[in-house]
């Protein structure tokens, strides 16, 4: 196996094989992390494709201080960042601040207590129920949730307020959360 | 980074953090095309494209030149008059009415060397007219017949019409011979009198109707791109543009160099070891002092800890753009020296250069520093219908001053990947100096 550093260093100098390996090595695992941003596979893979193009013109810029791979993940992510913000321009997708608010609290877990249903869903069942959820819903709940940004972050990214963010995300779980009520009662009729 | 896990989701991250999906082969193979496969040098425009593009404006530009042209020329002998054809003059042919256009014989190159005599004559039908011809009899209908054979036989005939003959007829030599009466003669060359006669028709009348003219151009120009922060960029155009032009028609073919401002975007993050907060802690306390209490001495002390920052940076880039124009005119009002016309036609627009700045981030405290440039690609060749009103001033025979406000519709965005469906429009003002052949 290639070491990272050396397909750094073949991708810098342009070189065509180089630039594949790095490819092949990373682009399964980016294009799960487009999925979950995208309505479908055709979009992500635009996503990916575009992203891919920014990791190779940028990576000049990666500085060997923390993994590659999460250096590759948050550019694909702010790439499926600006293709929500350019389909949110284009009236392709429901601007978020156009959504009302509501007062939420800084403690979501409160308000949600009883035993989660859907821990026997695979992954790509969880992953057509992400896809299912309103653009704002879906890209404010990865954020926060899977990829870790904070509220703060996703507000300045999203061009919303925090108060927004904070609202996407307590009805993408509210959202998440009846799914899969509906799918494990649906599994219980059937079995 | 969370203020509270939560089980929804603990668990989809659980279960999606890792999942994989292999893409299908056109994502590398449009990575490779956009990436891997730069195109550079001035080669890159040398796609199928480009080359029809610029095949089309070519052939429009001759299209519209003969077409102009013929119907011109078709409308000959009244009103197109020094650079008319020239007619054969013979036998009875030559008899002249009020309506004809008046014959000028002149003699050929040839005959330079030896200038050829000829008399001037006021004749008494035409009083403003005048005749170049050797032993004619004024108002005679059979003065071709007596004029003589080296001259009508073998010299080409030029038609004018009255108002030309007037113009003629203020030539300083000419309106001497004219004013000395009938019957003078006189040596005229034919280059001596061709050149006179332009001279005189340039000094009262600006109004060339066929000619071929080149300018240089400034063309400031504001782009509303409309993916970007600032609603107007700042850009300019240096051009050469040639025009010909054929009575009120004017063909603008031509190439500029562009220089165009766009807006760079990074997103930089980094992590930065600094104090978050403070506590107070105790230094130290006493006993009974002054009785029976305690006293704590208080400090206060700072809480560190690495804060995670994401910011975006804007940066100016610059294009160059080479841009090739066509455009059709017509020139609606003309006098004397002042004339204006409204043009219009498309314009290919090729990006030879893309200069891109890094952002000005300098923060010693900052670790683990990521710069993503996120500003999308422009896109190596776009059309575009460019519109104007050109005003035009003659300062000299040759020389003329112009100013047109232009406007300028993109077909499509200037941005690879842009599907806004809003392409960009600008405004500009096309000033420059234009030498006229």
């Amino acid at each position: 196996m290639v070491p990272e550093k050396k397909l750094i260093e073949g991708c810098l100098q342009g070189k065509r094989k180089a630039c594949a390996l790095l490819y092949r090595r990373h682009a399964a695992t980016m294009l799960g992390v487009c999925l979950r941003y995208c309505r479908n596979l055709a979009e992500a893979e635009d996503v990916l494709q575009d992203g891919f193009v920014k990791v190779f013109t940028n990576i000049s810029t990666f500085r060997h201080e923390g993994s590659l791979e999460g250096w590759i993940r948050r550019i694909v992510v702010h790439t499926a960042v600006d293709h929500y913000n350019r389909q949110s321009r284009e009236g392709h997708a429901v601007h978020l601040e156009e959504i009302n608010e509501v007062h939420i609290s800084d403690n979501p877990a409160v308000e949600e207590e009883q035993d989660l249903p859907g821990c026997d869903l695979t992954e790509d069942e969880l992953m057509k129920v992400i896809q299912d959820l309103p653009d704002g819903y879906r890209l404010v709940f990865n954020m926060y949730a899977i990829e870790g940004y904070s509220h703060q972050e996703i507000a300045r990214l999203l061009n919303i307020s925090v108060n927004t963010s904070k609202t996407q995300l307590f009805k993408a779980r509210k959202m998440l959360r009846n799914v899969l009520i509906s799918r494990s009662l649906k599994y219980a009729i059937q079995r | 980074m969370k203020n509270e896990p939560d089980k929804i989701d603990d668990l989809f991250r659980q279960k999606l953090e890792g999942y994989q999906v292999d893409p299908s082969g056109k994502v590398w193979k449009n990575i490779l095309s956009r990436y891997l496969h730069p195109q550079s040098g001035p080669f890159h425009l040398l796609n199928l494209q480009n080359i029809i593009g610029a095949v089309i404006l070519a052939g429009a530009g001759i299209t519209a030149y003969v077409l102009l042209h013929s119907s011109i020329t078709s409308k000959m002998p009244e009103d197109k008059i020094l650079s008319g054809s020239l007619v054969e003059q013979s036998g009875s042919n030559n008899r002249l009415t009020s309506q004809d256009p008046l014959p000028i014989s002149i003699p050929s190159e040839n005959d330079q060397a030896n200038p050829v005599e000829a008399t001037v004559h006021q004749t008494n039908s035409r009083p403003q007219s005048t005749l170049i011809r050797e032993d004619t009899e004024t108002g005679n209908e059979d003065a071709g017949q007596k004029t003589s054979p080296e001259i009508n036989e073998a010299s080409p005939v030029e038609y004018l019409t009255n108002e030309s003959i007037h113009q003629l007829s203020t030539l300083p030599s000419l309106a001497e011979l004219a004013s000395s009466g009938e019957g003078q003669r006189f040596v005229v060359s034919r280059r001596n009198l061709m050149q006179n006669i332009d001279i005189q028709m340039r000094k009262q009348d600006y109004r060339k109707p066929v000619h071929i003219a080149a300018g240089l151009y400034f063309f400031p120009e504001w782009t509303d791109y409309r993916n970007q922060a600032k609603n107007f960029q700042s850009g300019y155009t240096q051009e050469i543009l040639a025009s010909v032009q054929m009575g009120k028609f004017i063909i603008r073919p031509g190439f500029g160099i562009t220089r165009s401002q766009d807006d760079g975007n990074y997103e930089i993050s980094y992590n930065k070891y600094e104090m978050t907060g403070y506590y107070l802690g105790v230094d130290f306390e006493t006993y009974g002092i002054p009785s029976d209490s305690m006293s704590y001495v208080l400090n206060e002390y700072g809480l560190f800890d690495t804060v995670f920052y994401s910011d975006s940076y804007r940066t100016d880039n610059a294009c160059t753009y080479l841009q090739i124009p066509l455009q059709i005119g017509y020139e609606f009002l003309n006098f004397k020296r002042f004339s204006m016309m409204v043009a219009g036609g498309p314009c290919l627009s090729l990006l030879l250069n893309e200069k891109k700045s890094d952002p000005a981030f300098r923060d010693f405290a900052a670790e683990n520093i990521m710069m993503v440039d996120q500003t999308p690609e422009r896109k190596y060749s776009n059309w575009q219908l460019l519109l104007g009103l050109s005003s035009k001033y003659m300062i000299t025979g040759k020389f003329s001053l112009s100013l047109e406000p232009t406007y300028r519709q993109y077909f499509n965005s200037t941005y690879e990947g842009d599907g806004t469906g809003r392409p960009p429009y600008s405004f500009g003002i096309r000033a420059g100096m234009t030498y006229h052949f």
